[in-house]
């Protein structure tokens, strides 16, 4: 009888607790991804259908929307995820930034540059395999890494908001696990990345680029607004 | 003697009685969270083939439009694909910029 009691004691010393944390436990709350841009759309349908990556995978960089979407050779949408991109706006590097010390590269020249670029892996001067997006200008694709204290890089890559994704010297980072599973097998070798300019048009961005019908871009010519008649 | 057993009967049987309450009120809540996760995954899957629709729709749009493939882009792709011959192996290792 005392060892029934004790165990019926213990039991629910055990269960309340439990009860109470799943209780206590907060609100889940469902996050569904933003829909993508139409120059992420635009662009990625120039890019099939002219073949412009010539059979290899790609990934577009919407610095905007702070996001990177990877496609597969065949076109097909491999997965997305929220990046932080480099603190400054802009589109171009200034010259030599890539062989500067990051702590001489003032903030106003921490930009992430937009373009087409073949990206390829390399080696940085620690030894480790780089994904290198510009190598020109020392921008690369890398997990999530703080270079300074203070940056919070992994609660900006964390919020809902795409306004606070702008810390990096100009690389762009990622979720580790998003890395590891969808960056690293889809660029095995080389690929080609379009990082979405800011204020210079997707034509001048990307030679060849011609934008699709039906969708609204900054910078290109729109369909002329429908003629209002008074009666 | 008898009395004391019955309470500690009665105090056993009330705890065994709450514990399997709170057992019956945290299997739905199971059922929510793996509801929850079932949902943000079919919210993932909808997204990814929602863009994935989007692209394949400007496709078309182009195609029905007429767009030459580029002929005057063609130009610019073989740069493109010229510049594309870099091995990137061979290039001195450098830092990234963080």
């Amino acid at each position: 009888m005392r060892s029934f009691t004790g165990l019926a004691a213990a039991a629910a010393l055990l269960l309340v607790p439990a009860g109470a944390a799943l209780a206590a436990a907060p609100e889940p709350v469902t996050v569904s991804a933003p829909p993508a841009s139409d120059a992420v759309v635009a662009v990625a349908a120039w890019a099939i259908r002219s073949k412009d990556p010539a059979g290899k995978p790609f990934a577009i960089v919407d610095k905007g929307a702070a996001r990177v979407y990877v496609f597969g050779p065949d076109g097909k949408l491999k997965g997305e995820a929220p990046a932080l991109v480099g603190s400054a706006p802009g589109d171009v590097s200034t010259p030599y930034t890539g062989d500067r010390e990051l702590s001489s590269i003032p903030p106003h020249e921490r930009t992430t540059p937009a373009g087409r670029f073949l990206a390829g892996w390399g080696k940085s001067t620690k030894g480790e395999k780089t994904l290198w997006v510009d190598y020109r200008t020392a921008v690369s694709i890398h997990p999530l890494a703080s270079v300074t204290e203070g940056e919070r890089r992994e609660e900006r890559l964390a919020s809902f908001t795409p306004d606070d994704n702008r810390i990096t010297f100009g690389c762009i980072n990622v979720d580790r696990a998003f890395f590891d599973t969808i960056i690293r097998p889809t660029f095995k070798k080389t690929g080609v990345f379009y990082v979405l300019p800011e204020a210079t048009p997707l034509m001048q961005a990307f030679p060849g680029f011609v934008a699709p019908p039906g969708l609204r871009l900054a910078g290109t010519a729109a369909a002329p607004p429908p003629l209002l008649r008074r009666r | 003697m008898q009395l004391r057993t019955a309470i500690v009967r009665a105090a056993a049987v009330s705890a065994i009685g709450l514990a399997l309450g709170l057992g019956a009120c945290a299997t739905p809540n199971y059922d929510d969270e793996f509801a929850m996760v079932n949902t943000r995954l079919d919210n993932l899957t909808t997204h990814v083939g929602t863009l994935d629709m989007r692209v394949t729709e400007a496709i078309q749009r182009a195609d029905a439009a007429g767009q030459a493939a580029n002929a005057a882009a063609a130009e610019a792709r073989t740069a493109n694909q010229r510049i594309d011959q870099l091995n990137m192996q061979r290039l001195p290792a450098r830092s990234p910029r963080g």
